[in-house]
């Protein structure tokens, strides 16, 4: 069934790409910052996994990861015109914990599940006719992804042995938490666009008010400037 | 006392602990994200550093974050109205990084680390470059020069540092203030040449050595250094409220003419000694990259000069983003203004961390601060190459095929590992490696602080060898031809082979020297076109391993001397682990690789 955001994809994300390429381009290198962090996720990965021939699996699964990587922001810097800026990135943990007695499963089920949605919204990006070359890298992309798919089910099917329910369980788990990402992410979106319009308001009220006293404390001197920086380090304080 | 330092929300995160006034663990974000000057809280850098010294967040009793946000908030909502009501983009961009973080950076802090927020202090963002140039130098007392773009309100910060006994302090003698700024002059000028802005300054002053300075009375019309030692930058050419594009103004453009497009090619390569047929846009780009670095140069001597009058001390310790330019660092020392010039080995923001940490100590702890006097930039992670190789036995090298870089040769068919009982019989066969210009990754210990690689994560070949340098290029780096590549030599072999090599600076690579006549074909492919090559002087105290490793060399062909260059690909930050090394063995021509003792070769 097909999801909301995939809706957008199918629908509204070619006319934004025709008519904004940078906007395209930014997509595109966020796309290749995704493929770089599964890279760089999957290896850290194999320094806490314990079975040789699974880290050899990991190895090789970074290196296909890396290359998406390269693949989408090659592809970026071809579409835009200046360079990106690269966002702060949202994630701040890594998502293996190696604590975790069940710390391979759980691992091996998210990229199951990751490897399965991306490869599902990449679907819909094939389809956005006008550029070849990027249709290719969605292509190339979706097969190595669908592979992921298998061997890390495969993977989970040995971990699991008798233990299907919990297996099913650990999925489901890791199904609920990306679409709660993905809820996140599609609120932070939209809480952005509030808080431009509001701060767009503020912008054109405080202003006129507020303006001469800045532009004078832009242009204080820099023996003034000595002494704030006096006083601050006066104030540093010792934690209370 | 243990106190955990931390730098973010710009570019080049990272943490650094910092226990009874000695700096035990530090690194930056990016090696362990992989992503460049990783802007993001450095939250896996911290967990480094708490687990390196056995503690975890709970242990720490204070926090130091290395800029006031506040203070910073100030000036950026001030910046944003100055062009008012053309500004609006830049006003919501920066409020809403406030909105988003700056205002709750200590509850932010406090969740993410599950400590208490009265543990968080704030330093002054140039008082922590400057805290990181003093304490960790091994002077009593210096003059102590920040150059940067902007922290705060302050762009250039001049101060006087003392460890006396009791007598133990850091203050501040005077300021260049926002938006006079060197650092902001040359990244936009590095923007104008078409590379990216807090990364490219280094292709800006490899570009420079290329030109000829013909537009330097251009220049001092917008950097204008006055009669005090300090600069001006006139504000009729630089548009800094518009932080989304490209911050030059009309008046810019009639003067240098258009900015060069970034997907443009760039001609100039660094390992011909005739540079031919060259259009005559590139040569203009690279007129004005060499006219900046001499205006650059004229101003940073003249505040060296102001701080020497101001301080009188025969010591000199810089920090901040623009002392990573080593071309104005030789002309310092060349200046003779100081006896000793020290900059510590990541003086931009990623040292921030470290600097904030070390001026909490000061300010806290003194005692034990002052204490402490060892510093060596190896302060990173290690990770032991046991531990992967029952998975390296499995690796299967046919399968990287397709997924390696672009305009590579043949993938090899195996790998072969061999495990060295002794060093040196490891270094012998390194040795024999380089001198056959194979390219070798080599990972030893602890990770260096910085962004130079100085022999613990650093690719290495023959400096006499410029086909090996031009397929290290190609095939391994994917760097740019006009681009120098840094060299590593014995102590005594430097004071033969180069100029001015009997200083700090030539420790850690911060320094350009001038090639003797006699040894430009030994070193070529280590040189620029003007003679002068980036040079890391390394005794045994600074690094066993790798002093061990250049002697040998020496031993075998007559010159202790190694092409050294960072350990990472391009548009990666330099590895940290063994197995993000093998990832970058495998999607590249490196030959051979590395870690620990173990010898990993590609066969065919």
């Amino acid at each position: 069934m097909i999801k909301p955001h995939q809706i957008v994809i199918r629908f509204i994300t070619p006319l934004v790409w025709k008519w904004y390429p940078q906007r395209k381009a930014n997509a595109v290198m966020e796309f290749g910052l995704i493929e770089r962090d599964s890279g760089m996720q999957v290896l850290n990965a194999i320094s806490v996994v314990k079975d040789p021939k699974t880290q050899s699996i990991l190895f090789q699964h970074s290196l296909e990861e890396f290359h998406h990587g390269d693949l989408f922001l090659n592809q970026s810097d071809r579409i835009s015109n200046s360079h990106l800026i690269v966002p702060v990135q949202q994630r701040e943990q890594l998502q293996y914990d190696p604590n975790d007695k069940l710390g391979d499963i759980k691992f091996f089920s998210f990229v199951h599940v990751g490897e399965k949605a991306v490869n599902q919204d990449f679907a819909y990006y094939e389809r956005i006719q006008g550029d070849n070359d990027l249709q290719e890298v969605f292509r190339k992309t979706r097969s190595d992804e669908e592979r992921h798919q298998e061997y890390s089910i495969r993977l989970l099917r040995k971990m699991a042995g008798s233990r299907v329910f919990d297996l099913n369980f650990i999925l489901f788990k890791s199904d609920v938490l990306l679409w709660y990402r993905g809820q996140m992410s599609l609120a932070r979106r939209l809480a952005d666009i509030l808080l431009s319009v509001a701060l767009t308001f503020v912008y054109f009220l405080i202003g006129p008010l507020i303006t001469k006293s800045l532009k004078r404390r832009q242009n204080l001197s820099s023996a003034d400037q000595l002494i704030i920086l006096r006083r601050e380090l006066e104030m540093f304080q010792k934690p209370k | 006392m243990k106190i955990l330092g931390i730098s973010a929300n710009y570019h080049d995160s990272s943490a650094a602990l910092v226990c009874d006034g000695q700096v035990v663990a530090a690194a930056a974000e990016e090696r362990f994200t992989l992503m460049k000057h990783d802007p993001g809280f450095p939250v896996n850098a911290v967990n480094f550093c708490l687990s390196s010294a056995g503690i975890s967040a709970d242990d720490v009793d204070v926090i130091a974050y290395h800029e006031s946000p506040e203070v910073k908030f100030s000036r950026s909502l001030s910046s944003a109205f100055v062009n008012f009501p053309y500004s609006l983009g830049t006003f919501v961009k920066t409020m809403k990084e406030h909105i988003t973080g700056g205002f709750w950076l200590k509850n932010d802090i406090s969740k993410k680390l599950n400590i208490d927020p009265r543990k968080i202090v704030f330093t002054p963002h140039h008082l922590s470059h400057a805290a990181h140039a003093f304490l960790t130098s091994q002077f009593d007392e210096a003059a102590i020069l920040t150059l940067d773009a902007v922290g705060e309100w302050t762009s250039s910060g001049l101060f006087y540092g003392r460890r006396l006994g009791s007598d133990f302090k850091i203050e501040p003698i005077g300021v260049v203030p926002f938006p006079h700024s060197l650092g902001l002059v040359y990244s936009a000028f590095t923007a104008f040449l078409g590379f990216k802005v807090n990364d490219g300054e280094c292709s800006t002053m490899a570009l420079a050595a290329f030109g000829e300075p013909k537009y330097t009375a251009e220049v001092r019309k917008i950097l204008q250094v006055q009669s005090d030692g300090t600069y001006l930058v006139n504000a009729d050419y630089f548009d800094f409220s518009q932080s989304d594009s490209i911050p030059l103004t009309p008046k810019f453009v009639e003067m240098f003419g258009s900015p060069r497009n970034f997907k443009d090619r760039i001609d100039f390569d660094c390992l011909e000694d005739r540079q031919n047929d060259i259009p005559a846009d590139q040569q203009r780009f690279a007129d004005i990259a060499a006219s900046l670095q001499v205006v650059v140069e004229e101003a940073v001597l003249a505040l060296v000069a102001k701080i020497k009058r101001d301080t009188g001390s025969k010591n000199l310790a810089i920090a901040g983003g623009v002392a990573l330019n080593c071309v104005a660092n030789s002309k310092i020392v060349k200046s003779g203004i100081f006896e000793n010039v020290y900059i510590p080995p990541d003086p931009g923001d990623g040292g921030g961390a470290m600097g904030a940490a070390l001026y909490a100590s000061l300010r806290l702890d003194p005692e034990k601060c002052a204490a402490a006097k060892k510093f060596s930039p190896y302060f990173g992670q290690h990770e032991d190459v046991e531990t992967m190789m029952p998975m390296i036995e499995l690796l299967k090298p046919k399968a990287w095929t397709d997924y390696r870089r672009k305009g590579l040769g043949p993938t090899p068919n195996e790998i072969k590992k061999t495990k060295f009982q002794e060093f040196d019989q490891l270094a012998e066969k390194v040795s024999e490696l380089i001198s056959q210009g194979k390219i070798i990754g080599w990972l030893q210990g602890r990770f260096e602080n910085g962004p130079r690689a100085l022999g613990n994560r650093s690719i290495l070949c023959d400096p006499g060898n410029v086909a090996a340098a031009r397929r290290l290029s190609t095939t391994v780096k994917s760097r740019a031809s006009f681009r120098p590549y840094a060299v590593s030599l014995l102590p005594s072999d430097a004071a033969k082979a180069f100029r001015s090599t009997d200083n700090h600076l030539a420790k850690w690579m911060q320094t350009a020297c001038e090639v003797e006549p006699s040894y430009v074909s030994k070193l070529r492919s280590t040189l620029h076109v003007d003679g002068t090559s980036r040079v890391q002087v390394c005794s045994e105290a600074d690094n066993f391993k790798f002093n061990r490793l250049l002697q040998v060399h020496g031993q075998k062909t007559g010159l202790g001397a190694l092409l050294n260059t960072s350990f990472n690909e391009k548009g990666f930050p330099i590895v940290n682990s063994a197995v993000n090394a093998l990832v970058m063995f495998a999607r590249t021509d490196m030959d051979a690789l590395v870690i620990d003792n173990v010898l990993i070769e590609k066969e065919y």
